[in-house]
């Protein structure tokens, strides 16, 4: 975990910061050209269980100060798998959203780093939260439910804290060729 | 000022889009109609690249599976390959010809079973996102005749039902999902119960058996089939082995297994009637 902690550290390191600037043209192709790729990619391979690559996409993008495009990112994918994937037009639409509006809004409040570990990280585990009870709320509302959990404490250990770290290791996966490209494609 | 009042702007943006997405949730879980109109549109470009994406993905998963299990594999290989050399693969063309023989027998049986239905073969080319949904996409839509309501089976026996169907693909929502009740009955006593999906707090996923009068027996290893109870699922297609009873708070209870593995589920029948008393 440490060397994991130092590696992060060194790849912020020796990335450009340049959250004043805005997004340029190539950064934004690349966010759509991601999406595309992950939104399909994610839902070939893993039939079922498969990791948030499209969420960690757009935390990591939250995470290098550009929340305007990593919250459009964050609800146009999330949109989208609901749309052609999804149950609840909306859901993930909503979360994804949320996620990337609480990156960014730790990103702009804290000073923290790593920057990852700081903000990405604290705001996935509320979206495994968040996920988890928004999809017993709505199996209570409309899918014939009767309880929302039988127990919290079981549910938390076997489901939402395996989520947790699945997308975290996922998260921690995928920092390094996301911010590597991102910097090639930051303005200079 | 103008910077405060592009900082507002944005809020409310932001605001209406989240209470779209809530609105849109809320519209979707009571009806499909509009989500139908949508899927319609865009379902058909994105599912051919879908279809692309999901034959690279089954073809890395079965990579993965060979690299995961080739001990066996290759214990296996070994043993034939004291035999003979030209049967080191037979292992794996084994595995593929009773798989196909399976599906292809199951298929028959369904054909045979169920004059009144047409059958579809197709496959499954998206699962869902986190599996909390019990949703899959399958590369049948209405242009294969498939319409909302049709039954999805696969040689093991009932999947689910087809939720939405758009031109050439369709959202299917499984058995495990607690909004689909089925009415069964057990094969080895003839009882009649109620089956729905259920979730537990550890995330397994079983059948949950309501329904049972004092007098209904139902035992460990019972096996439940679809009944044509109010015409809704034809007789007899396998849905679960009870794998649990019991008695709380004088209520009885049963729990039961699917007998389709849905996680790894490639190949799909779809049972589509072919009298329509809707098109009358």
């Amino acid at each position: 975990m440490h060397s994991a902690y130092v590696g992060v550290q060194t790849a912020e390191k020796h990335i450009k910061y340049d959250h004043q600037k805005p997004a340029g043209i190539a950064q934004v192709l690349f966010c759509v050209i991601a999406g595309f790729l992950l939104v399909f990619i994610q839902n070939a391979l893993f039939i079922s269980g498969g990791p948030n690559l499209v969420l960690v996409f757009a935390l990591l993008i939250a995470t290098k100060g550009r929340p305007n495009l990593a919250i459009a990112f964050a609800a146009v994918s999330g949109f989208t798998i609901d749309l052609v994937f999804g149950r609840y037009l909306g859901f993930y639409g909503l979360l994804f959203m949320v996620a990337a509006i609480g990156t960014a809004f730790l990103r702009d409040k804290l000073e923290t780093k790593p920057r990852v570990i700081a903000y990405a990280v604290p705001v996935l585990f509320v979206f495994n939260l968040l996920e988890s009870f928004l999809t017993r709320v709505l199996a209570v509302l409309f899918g014939g439910s009767s309880v929302l959990y039988t127990s919290f404490g079981a549910n938390f250990v076997r489901v939402i804290l395996p989520g947790f770290l699945y997308d975290t290791v996922t998260l921690l996966i995928f920092i390094f060729p996301v911010y590597i490209l991102w910097r090639r494609l930051t303005p200079h | 000022m103008n910077k405060k009042n592009k900082r507002i702007k944005r809020i409310l943006i932001i605001c209406a889009v989240l209470l779209a997405f809530v609105i849109f949730m809320i519209i979707s879980a009571n009806s499909q109609g509009a989500l139908h109109k949508v899927y319609n549109v865009i379902a058909s470009p994105v599912t051919s690249v879908q279809k692309g994406f999901s034959s690279l993905g089954k073809g890395i998963r079965d990579g993965f599976y060979y690299l995961f299990h080739s001990g066996e594999v290759t214990e296996h290989i070994s043993e034939l390959e004291e035999e003979n050399a030209q049967y080191k693969d037979i292992a794996t063309e084994k595995d593929i010809l009773e798989r196909e023989n399976r599906e292809l027998k199951a298929m028959l049986d369904y054909k045979e079973k169920y004059t009144e239905y047409d059958i579809v073969g197709g496959e499954v080319i998206a699962g869902d996102l986190t599996e909390m949904f019990n949703t899959f996409t399958i590369n049948l839509g209405t242009s294969d005749g498939i319409k909302e309501g049709d039954f999805v089976v696969n040689s093991y026996g009932l999947l689910g039902v087809v939720k939405t169907a758009g031109p050439v693909s369709s959202k299917v929502v499984s058995i495990l999902d607690e909004q689909n009740k089925i009415i069964a009955r057990t094969l080895e006593g003839n009882e009649m119960v109620r089956v729905m999906g259920t979730y537990d707090d550890e995330g397994g996923k079983y059948l949950q058996i309501d329904r049972i009068l004092d007098d209904t027996n139902i035992n460990v290893g019972d096996t439940l089939v679809t009944t044509n109870s109010g015409n809704v699922y034809p007789y007899g297609i396998k849905i679960g082995t009870v794998i649990k009873t019991g008695e709380a708070d004088g209520i009885k209870y049963a729990v039961a297994e699917p007998v389709a593995d849905f996680k790894r589920i490639t190949k799909v029948f779809v049972l589509t009637a072919k009298y329509n008393p809707e098109e009358e």
